[in-house]
């Protein structure tokens, strides 16, 4: 994490070694014949949810989303509309990977809200990471629906604009699913 | 040397509703405004050193004990200046992003309001 980073560069003053190409670039050579690696066939992917193709630009599809194994709430689907198809992720780190999932799967637009502005009315869905105080209940409250990847209770001054209806908690990119027409 | 140092730029309008409720959010400058209308708003500040029990929270000149943090307490502070301090008093935290003290009422902040964070020797 970087704030670790930091204090270890601090620690050890190490300073960035910039290596420099001997070789230079510049004069070309005659390629061979390309040599064609035989990859294995049907290269692994990584653990977790499958990839799912993204929809084409402007087609939207639904996702359920439903909390995880320690989260609160039902769940419930989304589905992005043109002019309110933003996934806003309002998470320490940037995009959080629910919000990207949620995006990848819907043909939604993932969005920073750290590091950009939008109205509330071009959020499809908002995606937090509240231990449980604060972000909880302003998206509720704005009537936006939050996706919490803390498995928080409704808590804090805000939480009676918190409803099942608007909020699940301690979700994970598992928890999204495509809804199949 | 201060592990946090920062200074108040901005309260929202709901902050005093948390803090009548023993809670003060304070967030750095880039939350979005849905953020500011409850939150006390701070200036960019790095977090020098890892905030731990027995750490020494200064809002002007107001101190209070640090009797536990949550789990993402310290992540919170070091990427988006979220500091949630409790004053509830409790030695286990509540929540994950907690930093809890002593259990009486939450001092007034202001624009101008220094907030730091000193190791325990302090």
């Amino acid at each position: 994490m970087a704030l670790f980073d930091r204090f270890k560069k601090k620690a050890e003053e190490v300073t960035d070694e910039v290596i420099t190409d001997p070789g230079g670039g510049g004069t070309a050579t005659h390629s061979q014949p390309d040599a064609v690696e035989t990859t294995p066939a049907a290269e692994e992917a990584a653990p977790g949810p499958a990839p799912v193709d993204t929809p084409p630009t402007g087609e939207f599809r639904t996702v359920r989303v439903k909390p995880g194994g320690r989260g609160w709430g039902t769940g419930w689907t989304v589905t992005p509309e043109p002019g309110k198809d933003l996934i806003y992720s309002v998470t320490g780190g940037g995009i959080h990977p629910v919000a990207q999932r949620i995006a990848d799967l819907t043909g939604g637009r993932a969005f920073d809200g750290f590091k950009s502005k939008a109205g509330f009315d071009e959020i499809a869905v908002a995606v937090i990471d509240c231990g449980g105080t604060a972000r909880i209940g302003v998206y509720p409250m704005k009537g936006v629906l939050t996706v919490d990847v803390h498995g928080a209770s409704p808590s804090g001054p805000l939480m009676r604009f918190i409803t099942e209806e608007n909020f699940v908690s301690g979700v994970t990119p598992d928890d999204v699913e495509l809804v199949e027409d | 040397m201060d592990k946090y140092h920062t200074t108040v730029v901005a309260v929202g309008e709901m902050a005093s509703e948390f803090a009548d409720g023993g809670i003060l959010v304070f967030f750095g400058p880039a939350a979005p405004d849905e953020l500011h209308e409850f939150a006390i708003i701070t200036d960019e500040a790095e977090l020098i050193g890892e905030v731990a029990v027995g750490d020494t929270l200064h809002l002007g000149d107001a101190t209070f004990s640090v009797l536990s943090l949550g789990a993402i307490a310290n992540s919170n502070i070091a990427e988006l200046g979220h500091l949630v301090v409790k004053f509830n008093g409790l030695t286990e935290p509540e929540l994950p992003g907690d930093v809890s003290v002593p259990a009486v009422p939450a001092p007034r902040v202001t624009e101008g309001t220094v907030v730091r964070i000193t190791g325990g020797d302090n």
